[in-house]
C-alpha cells in the first residue's frame, strides 16, 4: 500500500512538470519568453490591446507618433466597425472612434501632409458608407469629424493626387526610395526592383507565395514581402531589402502558429516594426527591429 | 490550536460574506444607494432571459412597459439561439405581466405600438441575420407586425440597396400613422394586409429618437451642451426621449468602446429654457435606448448584458430634474 503522502507528491510533481512544460512550449512560440530572451525570432515584445479585431487587409495608418487601426471594436452593443488610436509600442490608447461604415474591410490612405485620412471601400464591396458612398474623408485633427469623398476610382491605391508608377510596370507596382525605385513583378511570380526610369536595379525574389502583400517602409528606404504561411515551418514569414539597390536586409520567420492578422507597419522613427495578430478579442502587436542597411553598415 | 485557526478561518469567512452582501446592496442603484439619492438611480428591475438590444421600450395604451429583446437559448447546432420575445411589464415595480414568443431569430432594433395598443411594430438591426425561426434572405431589413399576442400579421424587407443601414444597422425610422392604419418602415405599409401603399398620411412622431452625436446639439430647436467627461467618445448617434408634456428632453450618450469609468452620460434639459435639470454618469455600459417611465417622474435605460443563455437584463429608472 503506497502511503498517502507519497501519492500526493507523485501528483505534485506532475503537475508542476505539465506546468513547466507548458510555460516552455508556449515560451519558445514566437514572442514568447524563451524566444524573446534566447533572440531567436527577434521580437522584442508584445502589446496585447483588448476589443480590438483587425481586418485582414492594410488596416494601419500612422498618425503622428501614434497610428490609427481600422478594426473591428468590442462595444455595448456588440462588435462594431471602429478606429483605435495608440502608442504601438505602450499600447497606450489616445481613443477609440466609430466608423459611419457598414463593414471595417476598407482601404486607408493619409494625404500627404498628414492632415486628412480618407476610407474606401474594398473592391467587392463598393458601396459602404452610410449614404451609399464609396469613401469617407476624415480631418486627423479630429477623428470625429467626417464626410462622405466623391469618389472617382474605386480601384484607388494610394491617397488621390499622390503618384503611381506607370500601368506598363503592372496593376499592383509601387514607388520606394521616395520615388526614384520601382517593384513591380517579374514573370508570374517574381518581384524586381527597377530605377524611376524602368530599368532593372535588381531582382528581389524568383518566385515568392501567392499569398503575399507588398509593403514601402514610411520612408521609402525598406521594401517588405509579407508572405502568409511562407516560413517553412507553414507560419508567416517577411522578407526585407534595401530600396536602394535591392540588397537582402533579412528575414523574420514565425512558428506555424504565428499568423498577421493586417499587414506590419513602422514605428514613426522607422526603427521599430509591428506585428499585428490576432487572438480571441484581442490584437497583439509583436514588436521587431525594423531591417536596415544602415544597420548592416 | 486546530480549533482556533479553524475559527479564524470561519471568522475570515463570515466577514467576507458580510461585505460581498453590504457591496451587492450598496453597489450603483442598490438599496443604500437609492435611499442617499446619491446616483439619482431611483429604482432598478431585473427581468429574466431578456436582452434589450435597440430601441424596443414602449409604453401601451394602458400606461405599461412594453419591451422587445432576445431570449438567448442553447442550441443544438450553434452555441445560443436568438429568440426574439416581448415581455410588458408592470411600470410599478417591474413585475412580468406578460410574455409573448415572437417567432424569429434576430436582434430588434426598433418597436413601436399602434396608437390603440393592439398591434405591434418592429424592425430588425440589419448588421444581424433577421428571420423566421427556420431561415430567411439577407441583405434586407426587416419589418413585422404583431398582435399582443404574438401572433404575426405579416413581414416584410427592405433591400438593402433601397434603404442602406448605417453603421449602427438602422435602415429607417419605424413608425405608425396617428390612425394606426399604416406602418411606415421607409415605405408605407397597410397596416392590416401589409401591402406596400400610397398615402397621405404621415408618421406620428414617437417620444424616442436619436440625434448626431456632437458636445452641443439642436434638440427641437433648443441648443444643448452635454458636457460630456474628458476623453468621452460616443457612439455616432445619441439616444434621446420627449417627456410625455413635451416640456423636457431627455438624451443618452454612450461610450462607444474602450477604457474609460464614465460608461454612459444622461441629460435632461427643458425644451423652453434649455435648463439643466438633471444629469446623470453611469459607471455602466447600457444599451441604446432611453424612455420616459409612464407614471413617474424618470427615464429608463437598459443595461447592456452579454449574451448568455438566461441573461437578465437590469432597468433602472433615473430622476429627471422634476416633481417626484
Amino acid at each position: 500500500m503506497i502511503p498517502n503522502r507519497w501519492i500526493g507528491l507523485a501528483l505534485a510533481a506532475l503537475v508542476v512538470a505539465g506546468a513547466a512544460a507548458w510555460a516552455g512550449w508556449s515560451g519558445l512560440r514566437t514572442c514568447g519568453w524563451l524566444d524573446r530572451g534566447a533572440g531567436r525570432s527577434g521580437c522584442h515584445g508584445t502589446v496585447r490591446v483588448d476589443g480590438v479585431l483587425p481586418p485582414g487587409t492594410n488596416a494601419t495608418v500612422p498618425l503622428g507618433d501614434k497610428v490609427a487601426v481600422i478594426a473591428e471594436l468590442r462595444t455595448a452593443d456588440g462588435w462594431r466597425n471602429g478606429l483605435i488610436v495608440l502608442d504601438p509600442a505602450t499600447g497606450e490608447e489616445a481613443g477609440r472612434y466609430p466608423m459611419p461604415l457598414r463593414h471595417a474591410n476598407v482601404r486607408a490612405f493619409v494625404s500627404p501632409d498628414g492632415s486628412e485620412l480618407l476610407l474606401v471601400c474594398g473592391f467587392l464591396e463598393g458601396a459602404c458608407s452610410e449614404s451609399g458612398g464609396s469613401a469617407v474623408l476624415f480631418s486627423t485633427d479630429d477623428l470625429t469629424v467626417f464626410a462622405d469623398f466623391p469618389l472617382e476610382d474605386r480601384y484607388l491605391r494610394v491617397f488621390p493626387g499622390m503618384p503611381l508608377p506607370a500601368e506598363e510596370f503592372g496593376h499592383d507596382a509601387v514607388f520606394a526610395a521616395g520615388g526614384g525605385r520601382i517593384v513591380a513583378r517579374e514573370g508570374r511570380a517574381g518581384l524586381v526592383l527597377r530605377d524611376a526610369n524602368g530599368d532593372e536595379i535588381a531582382p528581389l525574389v524568383e518566385r515568392r507565395s501567392s499569398r503575399a502583400d507588398l509593403i514601402v517602409s514610411p520612408d521609402g528606404g525598406t521594401i517588405a514581402l509579407w508572405e502568409r504561411e511562407g516560413a517553412a515551418s507553414r507560419g508567416d514569414r517577411l522578407r526585407f531589402w534595401d530600396a536602394r539597390d535591392g540588397g537582402a536586409l533579412g528575414t523574420i520567420e514565425g512558428d506555424s502558429e504565428w499568423h498577421l492578422r493586417s499587414a506590419p507597419f513602422w514605428s514613426a522613427d522607422g526603427a521599430t516594426i509591428f506585428m499585428p495578430r490576432s487572438e480571441g478579442g484581442t490584437m497583439l502587436l509583436d514588436r521587431f527591429s525594423a531591417p536596415t542597411a544602415d544597420k548592416l553598415r | 490550536m486546530r480549533k482556533r485557526g479553524l475559527a479564524r478561518l470561519l471568522l475570515a469567512a463570515l466577514l467576507a460574506a458580510a461585505g460581498g452582501a453590504l457591496w451587492s446592496v450598496s453597489g450603483p442603484c442598490g438599496p443604500i444607494d437609492r435611499i442617499l439619492g446619491a446616483s439619482g438611480c431611483l429604482a432598478s428591475f431585473s427581468v429574466s432571459d431578456l436582452v434589450v438590444t435597440g430601441d424596443t421600450i414602449a409604453t401601451d395604451s394602458e400606461g405599461r412597459l412594453v419591451i422587445a429583446g432576445i431570449d438567448y437559448d442553447p442550441d443544438r447546432r450553434r452555441d445560443l439561439r436568438a429568440r426574439m420575445v416581448a415581455v410588458t411589464l408592470d411600470p410599478a415595480i417591474g413585475t412580468e405581466i406578460e410574455r409573448v414568443d415572437l417567432n424569429m431569430i434576430g436582434y430588434p432594433d426598433q418597436l413601436r405600438i399602434s396608437p390603440d395598443g393592439t398591434r405591434l411594430a418592429l424592425s430588425c438591426n440589419a448588421l444581424y441575420i433577421c428571420d423566421r425561426a427556420g431561415g430567411g434572405p439577407p441583405a434586407r431589413t426587416g419589418v413585422m407586425l404583431y398582435d399582443r399576442v404574438g401572433e404575426r400579421q405579416w413581414l416584410a424587407g427592405i433591400e438593402h440597396a433601397v434603404a442602406p443601414p448605417d453603421a449602427e444597422g438602422r435602415a429607417f425610422e419605424l413608425a405608425f400613422s396617428p390612425s394606426g392604419n399604416v406602418v411606415f418602415a421607409h415605405v408605407a405599409f397597410d397596416a392590416v394586409s401589409g401591402n406596400a401603399i400610397q398615402t397621405r398620411e404621415q408618421p406620428l412622431p414617437g417620444p424616442t429618437g436619436t440625434v448626431p452625436a456632437a458636445p452641443i446639439i439642436e434638440v427641437a430647436g433648443q441648443t444643448i451642451a452635454l458636457e460630456l467627461p474628458e476623453g468621452f467618445i460616443p457612439f455616432l448617434r445619441l439616444s434621446t426621449a420627449l417627456s410625455p408634456d413635451g416640456n423636457r428632453i431627455a438624451v443618452l450618450a454612450r461610450r462607444f468602446s474602450g477604457p474609460g469609468e464614465m460608461r454612459a452620460v444622461i441629460r435632461v434639459h427643458d425644451l423652453a429654457t434649455g435648463e439643466r435639470l438633471a444629469a446623470h454618469d453611469i459607471r455602466e455600459d447600457l444599451v441604446p435606448p432611453i424612455h420616459w417611465h409612464p407614471q413617474r417622474d424618470a427615464v429608463v435605460i437598459a443595461r447592456a448584458t452579454a449574451p448568455e443563455s438566461g441573461a437578465a437584463a437590469e432597468l433602472r429608472l433615473y430622476t429627471a430634474g422634476g416633481e417626484e
